[in-house]
């Protein structure tokens, strides 16, 4: 006779493991190299090297390379030919210039994380000296990016993602004294994908599909998985600068969700999260909604599609 | 030397295939724990990622194992357990548990369907458990851990442990009423 733990046993050999945990593990060794190698290149501008005591015998080492750097620079001064020299230095300036501009904007990406934002009333947002914060007083349901002489303004409706109220800065605007569009793009997409990551482990996660891009034909029939709603993907076009997806929801039923209450999140197989629109979607007709996400350099063969429910718009609107 | 030894010697020296060859065996019970604790495939993802990623690091550390396979379980099950306890407060035990989801569809002989359906009724009822009884039921049955691990892995004296264990038997036993359970085993406790 079959005892109690046997009859656990086997119920619970019944879950069966997703595939992609399998794929996952293969790589595992990866993913902690990268990490290891991105940790590394965090680490090494602000190492602090411990510091030594000036005792006599390390004066004497210390002064003893100095005179040989010098040595070797007066050297090469009077070796190389004087008209190279300009060019040279105008090179380095300009290497200087460009690096030092390259550091900034990894310091600004750097900065953009939750942290920066206090609530969803202040709408506080720092991301660097040149941050100019102002309070939201009116609600903005879709983002607009202007352009005045000097700076940009980026409004931008926080969506309720995951019905508490608790866990999401809602409606925020602020002004960034930022010349370069890509960059500010950029960067809030950085923002918005801090914010709303862990949101998709919501209660509609399993509103899922996966859409072959490379090998995509449009109109074909791909139903959500496990949701209600008949939605089906229109077209995928990967550009350059930006991807486009086209969903059309064809009927929705009592326990669906219109798509215009929804934001979008593209995964690899790996669970890996690719993009998120970084705007409601747009509805064409027909029911046919647009989600814009922002530059994929890479574009798997096979993408996992999911969808959240967010607030109702038309109500948060009023 | 065995062959779980013999990978994560091959993990150490620099070979990355070892690794998915070392853990594949035991990630289909790994992902079972975690699911049967935290009742969600995404939080059991998560929590099976997570602890595949510390186990890598772990071996590259040079951490040496008794037996990898308990310690791996172990851990799985610390890692569903913090998740657990971090959204205790938050989430609301509404979660839809779609158990039709997670067995395989494949055609198959009535009786293996029959079979496959009173596990699968058991498996609706643990998961109906609450949580406090339902990780016990896990731990005590399915990973055979002994009352003294379970009560360190837990927070909670022995003697506790085995209360709860003996009301997480009757709250299973009143959720599934049938002759199929017999609820007893030689030298179980209580």
């Amino acid at each position: 006779m079959k005892s109690t733990k046997d009859f656990i046993q086997s119920s619970l050999n019944e879950i069966k493991a997703p595939d992609s945990l399998y794929e996952f593990a293969n790589n595992v060794p990866y993913m902690v190299e990268i990490e290891e190698i991105k940790s590394l290149s965090k680490q090494v501008p602000s190492l602090n090297f411990p510091v030594k005591k000036l005792t006599n015998h390390n004066f004497i080492k210390l002064a003893s390379s100095a005179i040989a750097v010098l040595a070797l620079i007066i050297s090469s001064s009077v070796l190389l030919p004087m008209t190279n020299h300009n060019g040279v230095k105008n090179a380095a300036i300009n290497e200087d210039q460009k690096i030092k501009k390259e550091n900034n904007i990894d310091k600004q990406n750097l900065k953009i994380s939750s942290y920066d934002f206090s609530d969803s009333t202040k709408n506080s947002l720092s991301l660097h000296k040149g941050t100019q914060v102002k309070n939201a007083s009116t609600f903005q349901l879709q983002p607009q990016l202007t352009q005045d002489s000097k700076e940009q303004r980026f409004s931008k409706s926080f969506r309720d993602l995951d019905g508490t109220l608790d866990n999401l800065p809602r409606d925020m605007n602020f002004s960034i004294n930022n010349p370069d569009i890509k960059l500010l793009q950029n960067n809030l997409y950085g923002l918005f994908r801090n914010q709303v990551e862990w949101s998709f482990l919501g209660p509609n996660e399993n509103r899922s599909l996966i859409a072959e891009t490379k090998t995509f034909k449009p109109n074909k029939q791909i139903r959500w998985v496990n949701g209600h709603d008949i939605v089906t993907i229109e077209e995928i076009n990967h550009k350059a600068d930006h991807t486009v997806l086209v969903l059309l929801q064809k009927a929705s039923g009592k326990e669906s969700v219109s798509l215009l209450n929804t934001k979008i999140a593209l995964f690899d197989l790996k669970g890996n999260m690719i993009s998120q629109d970084y705007e409601p979607p747009t509805l064409t007709g027909n029911g046919r909604f647009i989600f814009s996400f922002p530059e994929i350099k890479n574009l798997p063969d096979r993408i996992l599609i999911r969808i959240v429910q967010t607030e109702d718009s038309s109500k948060k609107a009023k | 030397m065995d062959h779980t030894q013999e990978l994560i010697i091959r993990c150490r020296s620099g070979d990355k295939q070892a690794f998915g060859q070392l853990v594949s065996p035991f990630i289909q019970k790994a992902y079972a724990i975690a699911y049967s604790i935290l009742k969600s495939k995404e939080s059991a993802e998560d929590s099976v990622q997570n602890s595949l990623l510390e186990s890598y690091k772990n071996i590259m550390a040079g951490k040496e194992f008794r037996s990898f396979q308990n310690w791996f379980f172990s851990l799985v099950t610390s890692r569903s357990l913090d998740i657990i306890r971090r959204y205790s407060k938050e989430r609301t035990n509404t979660e839809f548990v779609d158990t039709t989801d997670l067995i395989d569809q494949t055609p198959q002989p009535l009786e293996v369907i029959i079979e496959k359906e009173e596990k699968l009724g058991l498996l609706e009822k643990i998961l109906e458990l609450p949580d406090t009884y339902r990780i016990l039921i896990i731990l005590y049955y399915y990973q055979d851990l002994s009352i003294r691990e379970i009560s360190l892995l837990v927070n909670l004296t022995e003697g506790a442990v085995k209360t709860k264990l003996f009301r997480a038997r009757n709250k299973l036993h009143s959720l599934y009423k049938s002759n199929v359970l017999p609820f007893k085993k030689v030298g179980e406790v209580n």
